[in-house]
């Protein structure tokens, strides 16, 4: 069953194109690997499925229900990083999340709890009472990701997510991560996708480790999907992923 | 929907009040109605002063602060939030933008409800301790009473409550600012400009061919306009009460008989209505890079 699928999307900002004519497909289950050099659309695109951006042209659904008439309550269940994470720099990182929880419905007496998992799972509970202008680049980067992880967090009975499983959508999750937090996020990623039903669909430069997590690729060339597939369909006949990319942007 | 607007209304006061900016335009709000009512009292002169003009000098000038503060709220309602990239976050959220735009116009209101009522009983409180609430009499005449101290305290009631409209509607002008400019350094600069001198001059601009060319009840609406940009209120009808009682000139067409009080009501909900819409249109339609 497709979680997401864009139909033709198209967006110009001015004279430039941004994206031409795309159609993802992300099924159910799936940890979708977007992949794209600088410039190829890939945040126009994330920016689009959020409703942050609307397209010129095209379509964007969601369980076959267009994004445009549902965003409520599509967005219940959907969480997203977009390009850098950003916070209110004034309060902490748990009162940051708090806000957000408090905005997707979640009640007062399950927060506390759902909080306390989710900042444990990025590794930032330790900090998590200091404000958020103390923090690394680092440690933004995995309260961004905790911010977006909120609707794959919260237990099915609270409701909030209209008893869908979380699709989650990160862009480029592991810029400012040191090796070791990369390897956290990848095992979070397969663990809440394992043992929640979480799709998620990441858009990443790091092609080894799009190739360690994603069952599924995608790869954008100047706004326009060049292939789409399985990992083992899209690596056919090449021995790694990068080598594969090559071969379809040219590079 | 208005259950979730609720929600953000509280998400919204959650975020104000861990906010110094909140504080420090309480305390100089506060400052500014004590500060007038003090140096009034301890300032030697040969004529005592009436309860009534002392509150009605503090509060104006309590009120020109808290306008001030309102119009800086305003302006970084949006911007702010803009400028750091937080908007993104807050619309990932599964919310329309008219709702999260309503709980911020929501939230200016209550600010300026919460400053209203702070130069309000600081200022009741202080000038009752200090002077108390005699009745109005005539400077030469001391036997005539032009007003009953019951009768004017009730009409200062009054007045409080209206002055609520304007400051509503400087507050949304600035939400209007914050939707169209994304920096909120630019925002609040602009915001200022037009407190400090810029209404003035769009005003003065626009007013003297539109009332030759329309009518006077156009140039009401302009005054009303550059009193709501720049945060003076004086002119504002609330304030010409006590003027009309201690016989000083009320300005130009506003008067005290009913139609100039409609009047006095209803061009500050005009033009917050005015600059809430606008707003609101520009902000649905934004995109947020």
């Amino acid at each position: 069953m497709l979680v997401l699928k864009t139909e033709n999307l198209s967006r110009r900002f001015g004279k430039l194109p941004a994206l031409d004519n795309l159609s993802l497909e992300v099924a159910a289950g799936d940890i979708y690997g977007f992949l794209g050099l600088n410039g190829a659309g890939k945040t126009t695109t994330i920016r689009l499925l959020l409703g942050l951006i609307r397209p010129q042209s095209g379509r964007i659904l969601y369980y076959d229900q267009p994004l445009a008439e549902n965003r409520l309550a599509i967005m219940n269940y959907v969480g997203g990083l977009v390009d850098v994470p950003t916070f209110y720099s004034y309060l902490s990182g748990r009162d940051n999340l708090y806000i957000l929880c408090r905005m997707r419905g979640i009640p007062n007496d399950k927060i506390t709890g759902l909080l306390n998992e989710l900042l444990e799972a990025v590794g930032i509970i330790k900090r998590a009472d200091d404000k958020v202008r103390t923090y690394s680049q680092g440690m933004r980067q995995r309260l961004g990701i905790a911010s977006a992880l909120i609707p794959a967090f919260v237990p099915t009975a609270v409701g909030t997510t209209a008893g869908k499983p979380a699709f989650i959508i990160l862009d480029e999750p592991t810029n400012g991560l040191d090796p070791k937090g990369i390897i956290e996020m990848r095992n979070l990623i397969k663990r809440l996708n394992k043992e929640r039903n979480a799709t998620f669909l990441i858009s990443t430069h790091l092609l080894s480790e799009a190739e360690k997590l994603c069952n599924k690729v995608g790869i954008l060339e100047s706004g326009k999907l060049v292939v789409q597939g399985s990992l083992q369909e899209v690596m056919k006949g090449k021995e790694s992923l990068e080598s594969a990319f090559g071969g379809f942007t040219g590079m | 929907m208005l259950k979730r607007i609720y929600r953000l209304v509280k998400v919204e006061l959650f975020k104000l009040l861990r906010q110094r900016i909140f504080y420090i335009a309480t305390g100089l709000t506060v400052l500014a109605v004590a500060g007038t009512i003090l140096a009034d009292k301890y300032t030697p002169t040969d004529n005592p002063l009436n309860g009534f003009t002392v509150l009605s000098k503090a509060t104006i000038n309590g009120f020109a602060i808290a306008a001030l503060f309102i119009l800086i709220f305003g302006s970084l309602s949006l911007s702010s939030e803009t400028t750091a990239g937080v908007l993104k976050m807050v619309l990932i959220a599964p919310y329309r933008r008219s709702e999260l735009f309503f709980a911020k116009a929501i939230t200016i209101k209550l600010i300026a409800l919460i400053l209203t009522a702070l130069i309000e009983l600081i200022g009741l409180a202080l000038v009752w301790y200090l002077y108390g609430f005699g009745d109005i009499v005539d400077p030469t005449f001391k036997d005539y009473v032009h007003l009953s101290g019951a009768e004017a305290f009730r009409y200062t009631v009054y007045t409080f409550i209206i002055v609520l409209l304007p400051l509503v509607a400087i507050g949304f002008f600035g939400l209007f600012l914050s939707t169209l400019i994304e920096s909120a350094g630019i925002a609040v600069a602009i915001a200022t400009l037009f407190y400090l001198f810029l209404g003035y001059l769009v005003v003065t601009l626009f007013s003297q061919p539109s009332s030759f060319l329309f009518n006077y009840y156009l140039d009401w609406y302009l005054i009303t306009l550059r009193d709501i940009s720049t945060g003076v209120l004086g002119e504002i009808w609330r304030f010409r009460v006590l003027d009309e009682w201690l016989g000083l000139e009320t300005a130009k067409g506003q008067t005290l008989d009913y139609a100039g009080v409609v009047k006095s009501l209803l061009v500050p909900v005009v033009w917050a209505t005015l600059f809430s819409v606008t707003g609101l249109v520009v902000f649905k339609r934004k995109d947020v890079i």
